[in-house]
């Protein structure tokens, strides 16, 4: 090959060799994307979908869709336990999200029911009062940060329901999970008492449900019975953590980046004022434009794809946020398209490890968006302060400072979880 | 022939049936109703899937998850209608 060939190639294995999915570099618009899509250019241009990274110990890459598809769904050869890299600060083993088959569908068919649209439909009521509570805190003010006080604490309030845990105690499941998943990295000193924290609640709880069972998650999962034996105390543990985790840093991260978008793109937005069937449609749009998650997994046999061969052992990080801009998956990928026909977008993952809260996800970002702009439907973002789109495995936007024109309460009734949240972002 | 009514559905890029987990009976977004007389000429669904099934937005009595439909030559001109959502 001539130097002019072998350029496009030296350039993207420069680039594959500083990527580090914890940490890119944020562009001028406040998000990682432009380095994303710098990324995945040079990735098409020299055929090169797979790449070597030396951060972290050294991982493989993965940028397109169709290898990242196929490694997802290829579960002889790679496995979860790699999901998380480096490893989340838990002690315990992330039950389901880090299980290989047979244990992963054992423990996901205990809970899968739950997770079933029918059941999460239960939940919309409360969550729509919570939003109309949490925005009767600050309408009369004509400015709020509404990363936190609507997409933090959402998801927290849904999680303490479904959960069976007491909903003022939000906040808190809000701090360990950044201790779990972003802080112990930073400054791991301050995350250890968290996390220390969580698992003694976490112990508290079970044992509470064990003598008291609810018709919650938790319970059935302490009641539950494989195989004719129970859950071990250090799964059920496992089990907590995941449902915690997994309830909070995907749907916060989901329904900050569209608030973020909405407040500054008024052509969508005022499109979804007029049209809030399309929310449905516009919430899979934002999953893919802005996938909150990067998956791994660890090579468990050799084997060679897209002219790489990857050894037992190694690391592999699935960059969805990347692969769900492919344009050979995607036409447009960079337009965000709510009419996008065939969204196969892999941002809650395909197979056998399709996120369990999939249909709770959507719902939950869904019901939060109508009631906003049924309430706020103009806003902008105040200039004069600043964002931050928090970096990690799960990312998206957390500070959303907007302005708008001041609005009437409708009630002044506040639930616990509400009170708790509006207490924590010192509104009172 | 010899596919699932998901995978055809899939293959043929017909908007709708989302199939998120590919077939292995675990998500419920290949949810279809049969129309007769092709409900019938399918194998029964089996206890998973049932209750799967119940736990979707609009069961009806003629709702399947297709990825656990496969075709055969006794499915020719087979119909199937889509709930409004998956979720």
């Amino acid at each position: 090959m001539d130097d002019a060939t072998n350029a496009p190639r030296a350039e993207v294995e420069h680039l594959y060799a500083e990527y580090d999915h914890l940490a890119p570099p944020i562009g001028q618009d406040g998000t990682p994307y432009p380095y994303f899509e710098h990324l995945r250019d040079a990735a098409l241009m020299a055929e090169q979908p797979i790449g070597w990274s030396e951060k972290h110990g050294g991982f493989w890459v993965v940028t397109s869709y169709a290898e990242c598809q196929s490694i997802i769904a290829n579960p002889i050869d790679f496995s979860s336990a790699g999901v998380i890299f480096p490893k989340y600060a838990v002690t315990e083993p992330l039950m389901l999200a880090e299980q290989d088959e047979p244990e992963h569908m054992r423990g996901r068919r205990l809970v899968n029911l739950s997770f079933m649209p029918k059941n999460v439909a239960n939940y919309a009521g409360a969550i729509k009062t919570a939003v109309h509570q949490l925005i009767d805190g600050f309408i009369e003010d004509g400015h709020a940060d509404v990363g936190k006080i609507i997409a933090e604490p959402i998801p927290a309030i849904v999680t303490a329901l479904l959960m069976g845990l007491p909903a003022e105690d939000g906040p808190l499941f809000d701090a360990w999970t950044t201790a779990c998943t972003h802080e112990f990295l930073a400054d791991p000193v301050a995350a250890a008492p968290k996390i220390a924290e969580m698992y003694t609640y976490f112990e508290e709880n079970i044992a509470r449900r064990k003598q008291e069972p609810g018709d919650d998650v938790l319970s059935q999962v302490i009641n539950a019975k494989i195989d004719g034996d129970s859950l071990t105390h250090k799964e059920l543990l496992g089990f907590s953590t995941v449902l915690l985790i997994g309830g909070i840093e995907n749907s916060a991260k989901l329904i900050g980046t569209a608030l973020w978008r909405l407040a500054w793109d008024i052509e969508l937005r005022r499109r979804l004022v007029a049209h809030p069937q399309w929310i449905s449609a516009a919430i899979d749009e934002f999953l893919r434009y802005y996938s909150p998650g990067t998956v791994g997994r660890i090579v468990t046999n050799d084997i060679t794809i897209a002219g790489k061969t990857m050894r037992r052992g190694q690391q592999v990080i699935l960059a969805l946020p990347i692969a769900n801009r492919d344009p050979r998956e995607f036409p447009h990928p960079d337009c965000f398209m709510i009419d996008r026909q065939n969204n196969r977008h892999l941002a809650l993952g395909t197979g056998l490890h399709s996120c369990l809260g999939g249909h709770l996800i959507r719902m939950e970002a869904r019901v939060v968006l109508t009631e906003f702009l049924s309430r706020i439907g103009s806003f902008r973002l105040d200039t004069c302060l600043p964002t931050n789109w928090i970096r990690g495995q799960v990312t998206g936007m957390s500070r959303i400072p907007i302005v708008f024109d001041p609005g009437e309460r409708v009630s002044s009734e506040r639930g616990a979880g509400v009170d708790a949240w509006l207490r924590h972002a010192s509104r009172i | 022939m010899g596919q699932s009514v998901m995978r055809a559905a899939v293959a043929a890029q017909v908007p709708g049936i989302e199939a998120l987990c590919g077939g292995n009976c675990v998500c419920a977004t290949c949810h279809a109703y049969i129309e007769a007389p092709w409900y019938q000429s399918f194998e029964a669904p089996d206890e998973t899937e049932k209750a799967m099934i119940d736990y979707t937005s609009e069961p009806r009595d003629n709702s399947r998850l297709t990825c656990q439909l496969q075709v055969s030559s006794a499915h020719e001109g087979l119909v199937i209608r889509l709930p409004a959502s998956q979720h």
